[in-house]
């Protein structure tokens, strides 16, 4: 049971980390990565969102189902991530001011962050239990933090090299981008093997 | 039922519970924000210079609006000071008129050397330049010429002369001060209006004494303490082989300019 719960969230923040492998929510990770607390902070709200996102939009589903009206998924989903997201950014705006400041746009643009519509959509075509959908979403936001976390990191390294001024700024971006892609690509099949499930 | 009252009943639903959630939370996390606060942003420039000692316009507005003096603006000036206080109520107080000045009119025959004395053929800045040991042959205090002021200066107050040597048009520089901290041979500085509408400034920083100075620039203060001697009010002293006047006591009599063997002495002129 324990190792099932396990091998959900770890093959979401690794094996199928929702940035790097499955190429979701690529304009945050390349927008708000320059630093590490923004990035930080991003990570954080996206995992907060994706989580509260599925504890909403799964119960919805099944009434969607009971109801045979599954064609409404994306419309009812968007609804209630917009929702949330506005809240998110209410609460941020008091709470944390700073972080406020240095997520700018990007904040509302969770709104239309596939990473979280596609947390929620691929966790109920998976067909897991509410519990194992809530450990994939909490496992997707993390998977995200982790790789705007290391990806703020790359870049900082990346800057201090000085690299050509032809790839400088966004080119050398997207090629380390891929870098790390192809580093993540190492894990598949780890987690398999790993829990024995 | 009807599928699509069902699906209208069923979003609608959706729309008003989170409509009713999302009123709610605005009231409860509202932050307060000063309606006053973006009409002053406005007022402001929007350089974001600093000069004032916030960050950015934003920082002093919001600062203004806890009670900070409203005469802080560098670039703004008088205008805006004036502007500021009949929106806040209060006194706009005496504006300081600042500048900055480059203290150097340059050797037009310097070149520019690596530290095996080979032409210098680095990155063109100054900075770089600088840190890297490099030297200018001639003086080695100053300008350098690469012109990263230049590239500092927001208001593009600052141009290269013939000599590649940097001047601040008195007319655009608004004393923000942005461009002192970028000189790595110090050579910008920040000068106040006082009371005359002219003083004398020494435009040298070059250690150099007599000879030595001489040969390096035409337009050197070789340190002969000439103008010393002539001024009435004994504001001017020599240290380090180059002049200092002090602009508060200088009565900007115009004996020192006359008395420099060299031209290193020069009228700073106010312009209004």
């Amino acid at each position: 049971m324990m190792a099932q719960y396990a091998s959900i969230l770890f093959s979401m923040v690794l094996v199928n980390n929702f940035v790097l492998v499955r190429f979701l929510g690529i304009c945050p990770f390349l927008g708000v990565s320059k630093k590490l607390d923004s990035a930080a902070g991003m990570g954080a709200a996206v995992t907060l969102v994706i989580v509260l996102a599925i504890a909403v939009t799964w119960p919805i589903q099944q009434l969607l189902v009971a109801w045979g009206l599954e064609y409404l998924q994306t419309i009812a989903f968007i609804l209630v991530i917009a929702t949330l997201v506005q809240l998110l950014e209410m609460a941020i705006k008091r709470f944390i001011p700073p972080l406020y400041e240095s997520l700018g746009v990007y904040l509302p643009l969770i709104t239309t962050n596939c990473a979280v519509l596609g947390a929620a959509i691929l966790t109920i075509d998976e067909g897991y239990t509410y519990p194992q959908a809530l450990v994939a979403g909490l496992g997707a936001g993390l998977g995200f933090l982790l790789a705007m976390v290391i990806f703020s990191g790359v870049r900082k390294r990346v800057e201090d090299a000085e690299p050509p001024e032809c790839f400088r700024g966004m080119p050398i971006t997207l090629i380390s981008a891929a870098i790390t892609a192809i580093a993540f690509m190492g894990f598949s099949g780890v987690i398999d093997h790993l829990f024995g499930v | 039922m009807d599928p699509i009252i069902l699906t209208v009943a069923l979003v609608a639903a959706i729309g008003l519970v989170g409509a009713i959630i999302l009123v709610v939370a605005s009231r409860a996390l509202a932050v307060e924000v000063d309606e006053r606060l973006p009409e002053i942003v406005a007022i402001l420039p929007g350089a974001n210079c600093g000069s004032c000692g916030y960050p950015g316009c934003e920082g002093y507005a919001k600062a203004m609006l806890d009670g900070a003096a409203v005469n802080a603006c560098g670039p703004g000036g008088a205008e805006v000071a004036r502007k500021l206080a009949s929106c806040l109520g209060v006194e706009a107080g005496e504006t300081v008129v600042r500048r900055a000045i480059v203290a150097c009119r340059g050797a037009a025959d310097r070149k520019l050397i690596t530290v095996d004395r080979a032409n210098y053929e680095g990155a063109p800045s100054c900075r770089v330049f600088s840190t890297m040991g490099h030297i200018s042959d001639s003086c080695t205090n100053g300008c350098i010429g690469f012109g990263d002021c230049v590239a500092a200066c927001p208001f593009d107050a600052i141009a290269l002369n013939e000599n590649d040597v940097a001047v601040v048009d008195p007319e655009i520089c608004t004393g923000c001060g942005l461009c002192t901290t970028i000189c790595p041979r110090h050579l910008i500085s920040l000068q106040e209006k006082g009371h005359h509408d002219r003083v004398s400034f020494v435009l040298c920083h070059s250690v150099l004494v007599g000879k030595k100075a001489k040969e390096a620039c035409a337009n050197t203060c070789l340190g002969c303490h000439k103008c010393e001697k002539v001024c009435p009010v004994a504001c001017i002293t020599v240290e380090n082989n180059v002049a200092h006047i002090d602009v508060e006591q200088c009565i900007s009599c115009g004996a020192c300019i006359e008395a420099c063997p060299a031209g290193a002495i020069n009228p700073l002129v106010w312009v209004e």
